[in-house]
């Protein structure tokens, strides 16, 4: 059925144009296909994304049919996927609090604790803890006495809610006339479902997922006229600044690009672009005044110690720099559901608009196109451009998807085929959210917290002693759970006295001695070595692990948990 | 004028929200922080970008965009008046929240009363110029 359908279309008479927009299809989607699937596999994937590009070929041809126009003004059904986008998004996000505890998130949830208790405590926001604007809103939360994790994860959720409805205006800004409101409905659907979005949650990016639904929010109201773009740009840019980059870039090039089409066309600038010179401006001062000089001079500074690019850093430091998220490959991988659908409205865009490109719409390619160099070449921070990228694709996929949905939704076995679809995708990132592990697992948790001292006396852990992690994975966890005391992780903190050739051979040596000798460097102080699930499942310190088990200057305190005492000691130590 | 019923169904959907929100604080906090937060969210999370977006945003928006634009406004106010606070004061005490999110909610109260031509000052001149010119009718 496919092949004769390519057959017909090919004797027509613009067959050479549609051949070629098949052999580009094929070959993005060849691109852009991750390395890891194999060759079996991508051929069905590219059968995939060809019957698609076909199916909404044929969508586009049959525009006109009244049954589809029927179909795609049938409110009720819109309303009821709307609803089921924001339940699923708020079920996904809370699933893991049921299943794992308080703190299944990802890494950075325990420095964001730190820097709550220290904001709370000071009651200011102080040096240490820096991005005031961003920090500022936990102030009235933190007086209601709610725990620094109870406030951090409930904004967090409350974001991600805030980003599907920007989403959902910005897609509502666009020319989309009157489809704009079944499209804006798919837009968010998408967003609810998609996995590298709920990584991004997962990974715990406080600051940049409250930036990103004021960047929407941002262009939507730009696309609009709306002068409120401007200070909202500016906010969204002092509170996570490396999202912010692709809008930036884009409004420069847009900026450019009015100016070009003026000289070509020989006339003088509108009334317009003057306005958007001296919004930009505004935007900028606001920027400045909200982010503050010393925030903007410790971005100036990172730039140029790697020269704009991660690959620069020290091998250690490149994943950080990256911005420590999901890589390139993977992100695709997420996508392989809409990623047909986003090559196919970057092919159509102007078409699926069904109006002329409005001078401001175009910026909607800009960033893309900016967003999509941002994340292709390894640049600071280019990890964490993938989300913001991930919502352009959404943004570009929704188009092609309602012209599918559409397309099939006329008939009875169309429509099978769309619950099909529906079921399969929703199936898929289901099953992601549900395997997704925590870092950090309720057990490892209430160990750790055994060892935070309420108050002066404790049975347990002395004042003086020390609490270590083995891997920079359980730092801000081991930190945070056993009450923010004297704990040495690896190339964080004030009490780490080993440099990297020290960590090295504490980790990799065969030499016991030697670990020993190191140890003796923390002096006369019994030290709790903390190892957790992760480690122990995917051992790569295999000499570090028999040293622990078998020395006996160790005692196992519990099941993460070892107990290291300078002197050697009897078996009455207090266990659980 | 608005409608009666559309007052009382507000009103209920308002009052449903909130002994929703003190129920679900009730299980973490004491009674009095639990009442207070559940009857503080609005003002933090909702009401200032609700009568800004009620200025600013007449047509255009369905009730989806005007629910979130409202919660994203108010957040936007939020986190900018309490860092502007923060900066100055240097030492956030209760009363210094209080007073922001205060000040802020009155701030959008005025501008959309203004709005609706309740307390524009040429109004109010013009109200106090004609009670005046009453006053100095009735005199004999």
């Amino acid at each position: 059925m496919l092949f004769y359908a390519l057959y017909t279309r090919l004797s027509r008479k613009s067959s050479i144009f549609i051949f070629l927009i098949y052999l580009l299809i094929i070959a993005g989607i060849a691109i852009t296909l991750p390395n890891t699937i194999s060759p079996i596999n991508r051929v069905i994937f590219l059968l995939y994304a060809i019957f698609i590009f076909w199916a909404i070929r044929s969508a586009h041809i049959e525009t006109t049919n009244e049954q589809a126009d029927l179909q795609s003004h049938n409110t009720l059904v819109w309303k009821g996927l709307l609803i089921f986008s924001f339940l699923f998004l708020i079920l996904s996000r809370i699933v893991m609090f049921v299943r794992f505890g308080e703190a299944p998130l990802g890494y950075d949830t325990g420095f964001y604790w730190q820097y709550f208790r220290l904001i709370i405590i000071n009651r200011d926001i102080g040096t240490a803890v820096g991005s005031h604007l961003t920090y500022s809103s936990w102030f009235p939360l933190g007086f209601f006495n709610l725990h620094a994790l109870t406030v951090i994860h409930l904004l967090h959720v409350f974001h991600q809610l805030l980003t599907a409805g920007a989403l959902y205006f910005l897609l509502r800004s666009l020319p989309l006339r009157k489809y704009s409101f079944p499209m804006s409905v798919i837009g968010v659907f998408i967003f609810a479902l998609s996995i590298n979005q709920f990584m991004a949650f997962w990974w715990m990016f406080y600051k940049q997922t409250l930036a990103i639904p004021f960047l929407l929010l941002a262009i939507g109201l730009f696309l609009r006229r709306n002068p409120f773009a401007i200070p909202v740009a500016g906010f969204a840019a002092a509170i996570h600044l490396s999202s912010a980059i692709p809008l930036g870039i884009a409004f420069v090039i847009f900026i450019i690009a009015q100016l070009i089409i003026c000289l070509i066309k020989r006339r003088l600038p509108e009334r317009e672009f003057t306005y958007l010179i001296v919004a930009g401006l505004l935007g900028v001062i606001l920027f400045v005044a909200l982010k503050g000089i010393d925030d903007i001079h410790y971005y100036l500074n990172l730039f140029l110690k790697y020269k704009g690019f991660a690959t620069n850093a020290r091998s250690w430091e490149v994943e950080q720099i990256r911005g420590l998220f999901i890589p390139f490959s993977t992100f695709r991988l997420n996508a392989l559901f809409y990623l047909p659908f986003a090559l196919i409205g970057i092919l159509q865009f102007r078409r699926f608009i069904e109006t002329r490109l409005t001078e401001r719409t175009l910026l909607i390619p800009i960033i893309f196109g900016a967003s999509l160099i941002l994340v292709s070449f390894p640049f600071i921070h280019q990890s964490r451009s993938l989300i913001f990228f991930d919502i352009l694709l959404i943004i570009i996929a929704t188009p092609p998807l309602f012209r599918f949905i559409q397309h099939f939704a006329r008939d009875r076995n169309g429509a099978i085929l769309l619950g099909l679809l529906c079921l399969g995708f929703v199936t898929f990132t289901s099953r992601v959210v549900w395997n997704q592990p925590p870092q950090l697992y309720a057990d490892e948790a209430a160990e750790l917290k055994v060892l935070k001292r309420e108050g002066t006396d404790s049975d347990i852990r002395k004042i003086d002693d020390y609490i270590m992690v083995t891997s920079s994975l359980y730092t801000p966890w081991a930190y945070a759970f056993t009450g923010f005391g004297p704990t040495i992780v690896p190339g964080w903190l004030t009490w780490d006295k080993w440099d990297l050739d020290m960590w090295h051979e504490f980790w990799f040596s065969d030499d016991n001695a030697r670990r020993l000798e190191l140890l003796q460097l923390y002096g006369n102080h019994n030290i709790y070595i903390f190892i957790g699930n992760h480690q122990l499942k995917n051992i790569n310190t295999p000499h570090l692990k028999d040293f622990i088990e078998t020395d006996s200057h160790f005692t196992r305190f519990s099941p993460h948990i070892w107990k290291y005492t300078p002197q050697l000691q009897d078996s009455t130590q207090p266990t659980i | 004028m608005m409608n009666p019923s559309y007052i009382k169904k507000t009103s209920a959907v308002w009052a449903l929200i909130l002994i929703g929100l003190f129920l679900l604080f009730k299980n973490w906090l004491p009674f009095r922080e639990a009442i207070l937060l559940a009857m503080g969210l609005p003002f933090l999370y909702f009401l200032p970008g609700f009568l800004i977006i009620k200025v600013f945003f007449r047509a255009g928006l369905d009730q989806i965009e005007a629910i979130f634009l409202a919660m994203l406004f108010s957040l936007m106010l939020l986190h900018m008046g309490i860092y502007t606070v923060e900066e100055n004061t240097r030492m956030m005490t209760i009363a210094d929240i209080a007073l922001t999110v205060a000040v802020i909610n009155i701030l959008c109260a005025l501008i959309y009363l203004a709005h609706r031509k309740q307390l524009s000052p040429a109004r109010l001149l013009s109200r106090l110029r004609s009670k005046l010119h009453k006053r100095d009718h009735k005199q004999p």
